[in-house]
């Protein structure tokens, strides 16, 4: 038996603060068997670990910009923490995100509020750390996963089985990688279909997927 | 200068020399750094450390009076982990990655370098121009990968546990 995992599978192994996070690592971890995915799977998937990697950068990346700026000392907390929330409105962070990542920074070293130079160092320090974490994540991820090189544009040799995918609802992106899973299925017999798109996965066992190479779509949620 | 304007862009020859010549020259304190700490005995030594983070100041300065921002995005990015990997081999000449500290200096300057040319040629944004500049995002990312999880160890403050745990919290409810 092999794998063949969607997209919000590696995304949910790299990105610790999704919501799919443990089990995508307790599925990629445990598995023994083989596990693939296709080109376009993991092209859209530095694409959107990209993005949401971005967003959370942005915002630390503004503070570390502001911190490197400042020259006044903070006497406290919440000076600090209302100095940045107001500089970084615009970032479409969650507020209570944004406080939990200050705060976490705070409380280590909080010992250095009063010389900003050393401030803007450790928090420095923090920014790198923090993007630390997604790269490595990713690393380990592309150790484990083995491409299927089927190509970005596999769907077109099987335009039939992607537009009956389609029919039955499911979007486009996702008839996409079904039929390179179908395509790996050729190669590798008894290939199991992972997802944490439970309602895709619903979705396409309540019809006949015989057409497909694939023995069974699996949710992992 | 962003990519999705068009560019029409009246250089000033003399600054983008000196941003060539700057280059070149960090290049040189780069090399001459990297040997240099391959025969370092017990104390770090920053001299040449510092020359080449005053160097890289000056490149940025010059970036953003030539308002090449993109251009500038991307050194400000690539010179940090340059001077992360110098300044780590200054104190530790074991440390290493120093050919690929020279491979990041040769991508900004083949970015450098290219993106001038559509500037000069004062062509408007073309299909090339964007395809060019997608794939200079791509291996920008690569190596943004290979720097934080191959190269870069967090200074310690954070243990790499309280840091995955605080990730953790920052989840949607």
């Amino acid at each position: 038996m092999s794998f063949f995992i969607d997209t919000n599978m590696a995304i949910g192994y790299s990105v610790v603060h999704d919501k799919w996070h443990d089990n995508a690592v307790k599925f990629i971890c445990e598995t023994e068997e083989d596990i693939f995915w296709s080109n376009l799977v993991q092209k859209e998937y530095c694409k959107k670990l990209g993005k949401i990697i971005s967003i959370v950068e942005r915002f630390l990346k503004r503070a570390n910009l502001l911190l490197k700026n400042n020259e006044t000392s903070f006497t406290n907390y919440k000076e600090f923490e209302n100095f940045i929330l107001k500089e970084t409105k615009d970032i479409p962070l969650d507020k209570n995100k944004k406080i939990t990542i200050l705060e976490n920074f705070w409380w280590e070293f909080d010992f250095c509020y009063e010389v900003p130079q050393i401030l803007f160092e450790k928090f420095n320090d923090y920014y790198d750390g923090f993007q630390n974490v997604y790269f490595t994540r990713n690393s380990k991820l592309e150790n484990m996963i083995k491409l299927h090189d089927c190509g970005i544009d596999n769907y077109l040799r099987y335009l039939d089985y992607a537009n009956k995918l389609f029919e039955w609802g499911i979007h486009s992106p996702d008839c996409k990688i079904v039929t390179d899973a179908h395509d790996c299925g050729l190669k590798h017999d008894k290939l199991v279909f992972v997802s944490t798109d439970e309602k895709m996965i619903n979705n396409i066992s309540r019809h006949n997927h015989s057409f497909l190479s694939i023995i069974e779509f699996r949710s992992c949620n | 200068m962003d990519s999705n304007n068009n560019i029409i862009l009246e250089c000033n020859r003399h600054r983008i020399s000196e941003i060539e010549e700057l280059s070149n020259d960090g290049f040189e304190k780069l090399k001459s750094s990297i040997e240099k700490s391959s025969r370092t005995t017990a104390n770090p030594n920053f001299e040449l450390y510092g020359e080449l983070n005053q160097t890289f100041y000056e490149i940025s300065l010059k970036l953003k009076e030539l308002k090449l921002y993109s251009e500038h995005y991307y050194f400000v990015s690539i010179k940090d982990y340059i001077l992360y990997i110098a300044r780590q081999n200054s104190v530790d000449s074991t440390f290493g990655h120093c050919n690929f500290a020279l491979e990041l200096l040769d991508f900004f300057m083949e970015l450098f370098k290219s993106n001038l040319k559509f500037y000069d040629s004062k062509i408007e944004t073309c299909d090339e121009f964007k395809r060019l500049q997608k794939k200079f995002k791509e291996r920008y990312w690569d190596y943004r990968c290979i720097f934080y999880s191959d190269i870069y160890h967090p200074s310690g403050d954070f243990t790499e546990e309280e840091m995955y745990e605080l990730h953790k919290s920052l989840r949607d409810i």
